[in-house]
């Protein structure tokens, strides 16, 4: 882990103060980004993956929310204990993001021009003329057909689709390395999600952008993601390449994922498998593992021992954290066995503890 | 399964005016949100109806359940002229055609209790005794899968799921013979839709219900709905049975929305040929001349655009057995 | 029944109504908790005055102008009155006039707001144009003509006060209707085929109520204001004896210069209850909406 990654997050650690008490919202959240690559975060909500994101900006709201713990690197350099206008210029030129409605990123008062041209010019020393020549070409490559005159356009008269596409071109605008993208087709409907995914793969692809792609929609994570980690009450619970993880879920809660969702392409009518209960209140601190009440797996461990994230097979050989080589690592005592995958719950086995 | 009509929607068209002008207030425009929709549901069938925002579907419901009022069409439902019917012909049908609305926060009046909101129908109806009624209310808990000491909650205490089985449960207190659900499980989290959908298909299989089930999501109505009807701009591009729909779609707008549905399984996404769409859906206030897919539509332009997409709007034909759909060219894909 | 109940280890807690919701919130807000404590003063000096007062707020009692002492904790006026006894006597027409204004005023604008949001078309064309024309009166020039017009007392004190508040609660009313009108539940009351008075009465009117209800403490604060001010220009209670704060305004400002302490008091006690009134109004809205709820 001594190679340095592009963005290192380390034991972070997210609370809300509410008034029924603190909201442990994150709790020991690490994993690593390398340049160019797509890092999925699948979960439900409430999970922690888009706040996860709004601490590695610093753009938790403030006071409730608080980074209580951990760090966050960013080529090296801690962003937790950076100043408001320090974190203001990594935030656009070399983090950026994109949420799932375009309308609370873009001011609905000013023209695209001006919303651009002034992204453009707050962290390049450009002439305006230069700046409005960048913002054409970036409009143009998202797919904005006639940008010099779309650029005098506002907010609103632009589509949902459009406006996406928008942000994504104000996201891109600086060349940041990082884009973090939370939800960012939630909002839009199907054809339309595919037309943004498909120009945010090619265009991160061609800067060599490294995204975090967070969506509750396993089938985007399926297609877009190289690696993906799963969130659950605060925690990343498991985590490897989308191949290992989509072919070889090991976490109760994965498998729970997979086999709730009806497929496309699976069978029609018969039942689906759902994962029965609900996420835990995150104002209790867990004891335990916090998919204990929910899990078909459990064992008597479960209930007073937190499981770490480690690799499936015991840790043979030293842990990749990023990259296509990554180490496929899972937080469970009791992990469920490939044969019981495509039934979703514990078959009986030799020795086996499950209840 | 019977093959009975329950419902039989004819020619439906909802508008709605665009009005203007400060005193004296004139229609400019009309937004045509259902135009000219025509379909079945049987018996105990569940019909999917799939579309993306603004096609129409959810004016659709509406219809059925007569909170909008059709503009023209007929909606025969056993016999009786729902898209007419006035007084106390409709207050009887209401009866017997309930709806499953998409925000479980929205939907329940947050002032009244769970007991409250699952009686008012019987209350209203006047529907047995006071203790029947009170015996209804547990009943209907039970049958939803709460517990029955719910009753004297309010809704904000459940979770998105539990509110989603309480609506389910009132629009099950009249013992309806069809439900008509609008994008029932879009509004929760994955694993709680799982639960849902079993939920409703446990109950079709135990009740006897019909479903006119409404998402945009299509493996979510591929999943529950025998037959699958998709809406594009007012209107039905296609009608097929689920599983055929799925295996040999033949509307191009179909075809693209099928390519368009993520699948999480990568080795599968990897294979897959999408067709993507260009641009948006034209407004339904100033729908495209002919076909209204004629605008974004890929076949067209591989057939060296056809005169006939842009003059003539295609009717729905029959392709196969219980397969129907609205395109000048079903033999060309 | 063919499915277990689902138990829910969550959902067991003991169920808490959406007020005792409100409250166990409003509990724990500072501010509004200030706010609660300003008004429980006010509301022990108005009704308590004629146990607490140590002297007749009508009488002389002492010297003319006594400074603050033992005897006088607020001093004596020019009269040689007991300002102390005067201003607890003054709560008292305050808290009595103010909290009738407000409750006239919800009652007018209460049942014109629920019928034009209510039942719509040219019902409601009619009381909003009428409210339009009342809400373009400033409230405190209207108070003033109604005052004039129908003479000086504390029953023409109230009424103008409340005419100039109902087209706000009116309007207020109305809006929140309007915008049920189209929520989930009222069209799903609707498709159980409910009538409409029962949509407005059982679904609609009890939603509709925090904002009003949020409203209309805050327009109490205003309201013990405006008593003050139109005491203070001679349109208070028709006995110029009677302890009413404006009223006694008018004196204590001859003397601001010798004996500023008497203006201190009297608009020490105006500035707490409108003050605390305010408070409470916004606390109550923070906790009384359940979709602030987390």
């Amino acid at each position: 882990m001594s190679d340095q990654h592009l963005l290192e997050v380390r034991d972070l650690v997210v609370r809300f103060r509410t008034h029924d008490g603190a909201v442990h919202a994150v709790n020991g959240v690490s994993f690593d980004l390398a340049a160019g690559e797509t890092l999925g975060v699948a979960g439900e909500s409430g999970c922690g993956k888009s706040v996860t994101n709004l601490a590695i900006v610093g753009l938790l709201p403030k006071p409730a929310g608080r980074v209580e713990g951990g760090s966050v690197k960013l080529q090296g350099r801690e962003l937790t204990t950076l100043k408001e206008e320090e974190l203001r210029q990594v935030r656009g030129s070399e983090i950026a993001m994109i949420f799932q409605d375009p309308m609370t990123s873009l001011n609905p008062v000013l023209r695209i021009e001006e919303q651009l041209v002034e992204t453009i010019q707050a962290h390049r020393e450009v002439t305006k003329e230069a700046a409005r020549a960048r913002a054409i070409d970036l409009l143009a490559a998202v797919g904005v057909a006639n940008p010099e005159s779309r650029l005098r356009s506002y907010p609103h008269e632009f589509s949902g689709g459009m406006r996406q596409r928008v942000m994504i071109a104000m996201a891109l605008a600086l060349e940041p390395r990082v884009l973090i993208a939370d939800e960012p087709t939630t909002a839009l409907d199907v054809t339309i999600q595919a037309q943004v995914l498909d120009l945010l793969r090619r265009l991160t692809e061609e800067r060599g952008t490294a995204t975090i792609l967070v969506t509750h929609d396993l089938g985007v994570l399926a297609g877009m993601a190289d690696r993906v980690n799963v969130m659950y009450a605060g925690a990343v619970i498991e985590s490897g390449t989308t191949d290992d993880l989509f072919a070889k879920p090991r976490h109760p809660y994965t498998v729970g994922l997979l086999r709730s969702i009806p497929r496309l392409d699976g069978e029609t009518g018969g039942k689906l498998v759902p994962i029965e209960g609900r996420p835990p209140d995150l104002i209790e601190a867990p004891v335990g593992c916090s998919f204990y009440a929910r899990c078909a797996w459990r064992t008597d461990r479960c209930a007073t021992e937190t499981p770490a994230l480690a690799p499936i097979d015991g840790g043979k050989g030293p842990i990749v954290t990023s990259g296509p080589a990554a180490t496929h690592v899972v937080a469970c005592f009791n992990p469920v066995a490939p044969a019981e995958v495509a039934e979703g719950r514990p078959l009986p086995r030799a020795g086996g503890a499950t209840q | 399964m019977s093959r009975e009509p329950l419902l039989n929607v004819k020619d439906l068209a909802v508008r709605f005016p665009i009005r203007e002008g400060l005193v004296r207030e004139r229609t400019v425009a009309e937004v045509r949100a259902v135009d000219g929709v025509s379909f079945e549901v049987a018996k105990g069938e569940i019909l999917g109806l799939v579309g993306e925002s603004g096609c129409g579907k959810s004016t659709v419901a509406r219809a059925i359940t007569r909170v909008v009022k059709p503009s023209a069409g007929t909606i025969d439902f056993d016999g009786h002229n729902l898209a007419t019917a006035e007084g106390s012909e409709l207050h009887d049908l209401r009866r017997r055609v309930q709806m499953i609305f998409q925000d479980p926060y929205a939907s329940l009046n947050p002032r009244m209790t769970v007991g409250a909101i699952l009686r008012e129908p019987a209350d209203i109806y006047k529907v047995g005794t006071t203790a029947e009624r009170t015996e209804r209310v547990t009943e209907l808990l039970e049958l939803v899968g709460l517990d029955p000491r719910f009753a004297e909650r309010y809704p904000h205490e459940f979770s998105g799921g539990q509110r989603q089985r309480i609506g389910v449960a009132r629009a099950l207190a009249l013992n309806p013979d069809l439900v008509v659900a609008d994008e029932p499980v879009s509004a929760l989290d994955v694993s709680v839709q799982a639960q849902i959908l079993n939920l409703l298909g446990e109950l079709r299989q135990r009740l006897g219900l019909a479903y006119l089930f409404i998402a945009h999501d299509l493996s979510v109505v591929r999943h529950i709905s025998d037959r699958t009807a998709v809406m594009y701009l007012g209107k039905i591009v296609e009608v097929a049975p689920s599983a055929e729909l799925n295996s040999s779609p033949v509307h191009p707008y179909s075809i693209a929305l099928l390519s368009a549905v993520p699948i999480p399984d990568p080795a599968v996404e990897k294979k897959r040929k999408r067709i993507i769409l260009k641009g948006d859906v034209p407004s339904p206030s100033n729908p495209p001349s002919g076909c209204a897919f004629q605008t974004r539509c890929w076949l067209k332009e591989k057939l060296g655009n056809p005169e006939r997409c842009n003059t003539e709007s295609p009717q729905l034909v029959q392709v196969s057995t219980g397969h129907q759909v609205a395109c000048h060219f079903p033999d060309k894909v | 029944m063919f499915r277990a109940a689902l138990v829910d280890p969550q959902s067991a807690r003991v169920s808490r109504g959406l007020w005792s919701d409100a409250a166990r919130r409003l509990r724990r807000n500072r501010p509004a908790l200030v706010g609660l404590f300003c008004i429980t003063l006010f509301a022990l000096a108005a009704i308590l005055a004629p146990v607490i007062a140590p002297f007749d707020p009508y009488e002389m009692n002492g010297s003319s102008l006594d400074a603050p002492s033992l005897t006088h904790l607020f001093g004596t006026d020019l009269l040689g009155r007991d300002i102390f006894s005067r201003v607890l006597y003054g709560a008292q027409i305050s808290l009595f006039v103010g909290v009738g204004a407000v409750v006239l005023a919800l009652l007018i604008g209460g049942v014109l707001g629920a019928v034009a949001g209510g039942f719509g078309g040219r019902i409601d064309g009619i009381i909003m144009r009428a409210t339009d024309v009342f809400l373009s009166i400033p409230s405190i020039l209207l108070a003033i003509g109604i005052v004039t017009a129908l003479g000086r007392g504390m029953a023409q004190l109230m009424f103008a006060i409340a005419v100039s508040y109902a087209p706000t609660f009116a309007r207020l009313l109305r809006g929140s209707l309007l915008a049920l009108r189209e929520a989930d539940y009222v069209v799903a009351a609707r498709t159980i085929g409910a009538s409409r008075m029962r949509i407005l009465v059982r679904h609609m009117l009890p939603n509709a109520l925090t904002p009003l209800i949020v409203q209309a403490t805050l327009v109490l604060a205003t309201a013990i204001i405006d008593i003050a001010g139109l005491g203070f220009l001679g349109l208070g209670p028709a006995d110029p004896r009677t302890p009413e704060w404006g009223t006694m305004l008018v004196d204590a400002r001859r003397f601001m210069q010798t004996a500023p302490h008497i203006v201190v008091f009297i608009g020490g006690a105006i500035v707490i209850s409108a003050i605390g009134f305010n408070l409470l109004g916004d606390g109550l809205r923070e906790s009384l909406d359940p979709k602030l709820k987390r």
